[in-house]
């Protein structure tokens, strides 16, 4: 009796011991959620949209980023470079945990800036295989998120956990039923990741490579090159960061409608 | 001939064994024996629209396209349920066999995005996300659909009656009978009275042309006992029965075999080429079991002391070595014949001429081992058989009656062919070529009935495609370009047959409309091409990367006008496609470059093809047939001689098919090929069997009158026995592509073989050539 006393308390030592080792899905998908956050940043994007074919279009561009201060939302402007037909094409995303977010676009044809109106998170970002909502990012408690394993990808150690819409709202928003991604234990960066539709189908596949911390005070990083395909169309897109630098003083001005229409 | 007759009499049961060694080694061949439906094979590659069309195919990823109409019997399709099972068909489409999932097109689908626009800005939605729930979800449809009309006839009709669900396919292996069940599947669950559903489109034609084609495999049976019948009929011997089925059916399997064994497949569109060999190879078995019993009853007469063996044995030598070499002869005409079509751009036409010169170099084989080698073995004809053989039959009152005719009335056979041939000439000049696919079937079958309702109630079912080659990348954003291409779908849609037009400028009139706050006079294309390109980027930023993957290339190079036309009729569409081509010029800046595909343009290729090339298929083959039988008989004029037959059949056929409104089309054209190949026999035939009486008597008469009895009547045997078994196809019902078959090939079969016991044994008599009257000088 004593000793299946012993064994008891044992076992549940180890198992506490465990589960403080690894954080719970939820907390491993807040961190997910932060780890790319940075006050502010700029780098320059090269955007390879890639078809079926594997025919290719390269789209140059730089970006802006700011927190908006005590939030955890983002302003982001993006500038394109080229193709010359859409050179000085500028999108501006800021973003509201509370409301909506405001997507503008400037195009530069029209000298005009046009509001993108019902636009939401499903929505193709700058004609890429990323949803908004994969750039902004999937706010963490509009999903249940269940621990699956712990896994290795490309030789790096990730926890892979599912996350599943809390309500038909959410998945409707989104336009994602399922997500399944595999968060590397360092970074806290969805290295690899799947996301279903809201019939269940695998709708997309995605990864990140060339994790880079930037921010070693607050333990930030972002992943250099970042991949999405389209199961079903065969489509995919490749974003290459360069030049990326965080806190170097980004000013507020730049996010708004006004400037936009500054060359 | 003579030493090796012997020879396979003397190792007979060798021979046997050999042949069914043979036989079973090639049975095991039709094992990797693949039978395909692939419309490819019956296009001409190199035909600038068939290019053309496999370039769309691999560019824009259009080709098998399958609709799905849905017309509600009551009020609008605007309506919770019916756009509820819209929806649900849609979500499980996504899931056929061989489906390009971006490319299904249908007020759910994902790609179907309405394009408005208000104050702020350019709005894109997806028109249907999820089931409606209520009567303002339905409402919203009916709204985004009625702001974009590049889906009106589209994808909701005109009195918004009727939707459609287009998905677009890949061949896959099973062919498209799986694709048409799946779909049929998808449907009988929504099948509650309230909707009519009718399916369309190339995948369900071919499924249909799969199923109907399948049912050659019971008329080839039905095809074999007939021809049976009529054998027995005609020789009343179970040996007349059976044993020219015997070489038949084997050289049918020896010649499939052979096919398996150059890893050549069988297509749907040769499937009654099995009955063609059936016919030839019956037809010179019969020729040999003619002349057996003829030589067999000689030996009785004249040697009664010999035992039956020996007769027996006897007979088949005699017999065989005086038609071996005529049947060599025949076989070499046909086969260089059928095997001179491999040249042919067709696929189906290639393997057509492989297949059948490879079934007559099967019966000839067969003829000249297993058979004699087989009827030495088998008893001897008993003494009931002999006499029922030797009974006056219809044939030879038939036969005496020609005979008579030549004999005696030969201005009269000449006046009636000239009659014919100033009608048949008429018929010919109302000949009309048409490769309206659909024309295969009967007006009746449920694919026309219900392709008739979705011409009636949508754009149409029938594609024309237009690619617009701008030459550069980015070229297509040019709005000179989108002008020109704008100007060439407004000079489309004069035409009659023409349903609705839709291109990638139908898209960007929307855009620039819904940027400009939706007012319509801004339905038009934007000025520049910056503006294009940026209202692209503005569309990407809300649609998804390869919205308009089936209008435009990835390089802005090339971009598609696609064309729903009502008929298919490709005389209607090479007109249309012919003056638009000419348009296309005078609109469009001189650098861009327009090329016509899409399904309905394939047709025209075929057309082209068929007119073309399909009378030097037959002139090829009678050319083969001249050259071979000048060769075999020493002599131009036997060439021509041989050729009657033949044209008589041709002649008819033609004119017979323009008098009674029988289009000439890939599946019709073929039959003047098989008329072609398996008429130069009777000419063969009575040519070397005049040769041979002449020799033998003195009275030209008689000779002549001999000739027919003997070689003609077999000639008559084979003829109405073929005829009745290709007859058989007549009661194909529903599939007019048999019935039309059935009725030329026998038709064909009848004319060539009455033709060579009129007209040509006429001609001879008239003329007197060298190549027949020789051997009676050098008697």
């Amino acid at each position: 009796m004593k000793n299946l006393k012993l064994v008891a308390i044992s076992m549940t030592l180890v198992s506490s011991l465990s589960f403080a080792e690894a954080p719970s899905a939820d907390e491993i998908m807040k961190k997910n959620f932060m780890t790319s956050k940075f006050t502010d940043s700029t780098a320059d994007q090269s955007m390879r949209l890639i078809n079926k074919d594997g025919k290719e279009r390269v789209r140059e561009s730089s970006g802006l980023t700011k927190l908006i201060p005590g939030t955890t939302d983002n302003q982001r402007l993006v500038t394109f470079n080229s193709p010359s037909d859409v050179k000085g094409t500028k999108n501006l995303l800021v973003e509201h945990s509370d409301k909506e977010d405001d997507i503008w676009i400037y195009l530069p044809a029209l000298k005009k800036v046009r509001r993108l109106v019902a636009s939401n998170k499903k929505d193709a970002f700058a004609g890429t295989d990323f949803s908004y909502g994969d750039i902004i990012g999937y706010k963490v408690e509009d999903w249940n998120h269940k621990f699956v394993k712990e896994d290795t990808v490309d030789g790096k150690a990730c926890w892979l956990i599912e996350s599943t819409a809390k309500d038909a709202a959410i998945s409707s928003t989104y336009g994602v039923s399922k997500r399944v991604n595999c968060i590397e234990k360092d970074s806290s960066i969805a290295i690899s990741g799947e996301s279903y539709d809201l019939n269940g189908k695998l709708l997309k596949k995605y990864s990140s490579r060339d994790l880079k911390k930037l921010d070693e005070k607050a333990n930030k990083w972002a992943p250099m090159i970042q991949e999405a395909s389209n199961v079903e169309t065969g489509h995919k897109t490749i974003i290459e960061f360069k030049n990326y630098k965080v806190n170097t003083g980004v000013s507020d001005a730049v996010f708004t409608t006004r400037s936009l229409e500054k060359r | 001939m003579e030493s090796w007759i012997k020879f396979v009499i003397k190792y007979r049961k060798a021979v046997m064994f050999l042949s069914v060694l043979v036989t079973l080694g090639l049975m095991t061949q039709l094992r990797e024996l693949k039978i395909v439906l692939d419309t490819d094979d019956v296009l001409p590659q190199n035909h600038p629209y068939v290019a053309t069309n496999n370039l769309i195919e691999k560019v824009f990823g259009n080709k098998y396209s399958a609709i799905i109409g849905i017309t509600a019997k009551n009020g609008t399709v605007y309506d919770e349920k019916i756009l509820g099972k819209v929806k649900r068909i849609t979500d499980k489409i996504t899931e056929a066999p061989g489906v390009v999932k971006n490319n299904i097109n249908s007020l759910a689908s994902r790609k179907t995005k309405a394009i408005t626009g208000n104050e702020e800005g350019m709005i894109v939605q997806q028109i249907m996300e999820s089931e409606p729930k209520s009567p303002e979800d339905v409402e919203k449809i009916k709204e985004a659909v009625a702001t974009n009309p590049v889906f009106n006839d589209l994808l909701v009709s005109a009195d918004q009656k009727t939707t459609s669900i287009v998905a677009e396919f890949t061949k896959i292996p099973g062919g498209y009978t799986p694709i048409n069940d799946y779909i049929n599947n998808i449907i009988a669950p929504e099948k509650d009275g309230t909707v009519d559903f009718a399916t369309g489109g190339i995948v369900v034609f071919l499924a249909n042309l799969e199923m109907f084609s399948s049912r050659m495999g019971l008329f080839f049976l039905i095809a074999l006992v007939i021809i049976g019948i009529i054998h027995y009929e005609a020789f009343r011997t179970v040996q007349a029965l059976i044993l020219p089925l015997v070489t038949a059916i084997l050289a049918v399997i020896w010649a499939l075999g052979v096919l398996a064994l150059l890893g050549q497949s069988m297509d749907v569109f040769n499937a009654s080429t099995p009955i063609m060999i059936l016919a030839i190879a019956a037809g010179h078995a019969v020729q040999i079991l003619k002349r057996y019993y003829e030589e067999f009853a000689k030996l009785k007469t004249n040697n009664p002391n010999m035992s039956p063996k020996e007769m027996n044995e006897e007979a088949v030598r005699i017999a065989l070595s005086k038609v071996g070499n005529v049947m060599v002869a025949a076989c070499t005409v046909a086969a260089l014949g059928f095997l001179s079509l491999v040249i042919f751009d067709i696929k189906s036409i290639r393997t057509f001429g492989l297949f059948s010169a490879a079934g007559v170099a099967a019966a000839l084989v067969l003829e000249l081992t297993f058979i004699p080698a087989l009827r030495c073995i088998l008893p001897p004809p008993g003494k009931k058989e002999f006499e029922r053989e030797k009974q006056h039959t219809v044939w030879d009152s038939l036969i005496e009656k020609l005979f008579y005719l030549v004999s005696h009335k030969r201005k009269q056979i000449y006046a009636v062919a000239s009659l014919l041939v100033v009608g048949l000439s008429l018929g010919g000049y109302f000949l009309v070529v048409n490769n309206s696919g659909k024309e295969n079937f009967s007006k009746n079958v449920q694919f026309r009935l219900d392709d008739d309702k979705l011409n009636e109630r949508m754009a149409g079912t029938n594609i024309l495609q237009f690619v617009i080659d701008a030459g550069d990348v980015d070229g297509i954003k040019n709005p000179e370009v989108l002008k020109g291409m704008e100007k060439i779908q407004e000079f489309l849609k004069k035409d009659e047959i023409v349903g609705k037009t839709v291109s990638f400028v139908d898209f960007m009139k929307q855009m620039n409309k819904s940027m400009h706050a939706d007012d319509p006079a801004m339905y038009r294309v934007p000025e520049s091409s910056d503006l294009v390109a940026q209202y692209l980027f503005l569309y990407s930023s809300s649609g998804e990367p390869g919205d308009f993957d089936n209008f435009v290339d990835n390089d802005y190079q090339k971009a598609l006008i696609s064309v729903f036309m009502k008929k298919d009729d490709s005389t209607l569409v090479d007109a249309l496609a012919k003056k638009t081509l000419a348009y296309a010029k005078e609109v469009l800046p001189s650098t861009v470059k327009v090329d016509i595909g899409g399904g309905t343009a394939s047709g025209v290729a075929q057309n082209e093809i068929i007119v073309r090339e399909k009378i030097l298929n037959i002139l090829q083959i009678m050319g083969a047939v001249f050259l071979v039988s000048s060769i075999v008989f020493r002599s131009f004029a036997a060439g021509i001689f041989i050729l009657i037959p033949l044209i008589a059949a041709v002649f008819v056929n033609f004119g017979i098919m323009g008098l009674t409104g029988i289009p000439l089309m890939i599946s019709t054209a073929l039959v003047s090929a098989m008329a072609v190949g398996i008429g130069a026999d009777y000419g063969i035939y009575m040519s070397y069997r005049m040769k041979e009486e002449l020799k033998n008597y003195d009275d030209e008469n008689v000779a002549i009158e001999k000739s027919f009895k003997s070689a003609g009547k077999a000639a008559i045997f084979v003829s109405t026995a073929v005829a009745g078994g290709f007859g058989v196809l007549m009661f194909s019902f529903g599939f007019t592509m048999h019935i039309w078959m059935g009725f030329l090939i026998a038709l064909a079969m009848l004319v060539s073989s009455f033709s060579a016991l009129t007209v040509f044994p006429a001609l001879i008599l008239s003329l007197r050539p060298k190549y027949i009257f020789d051997s009676k000088k050098g008697k």
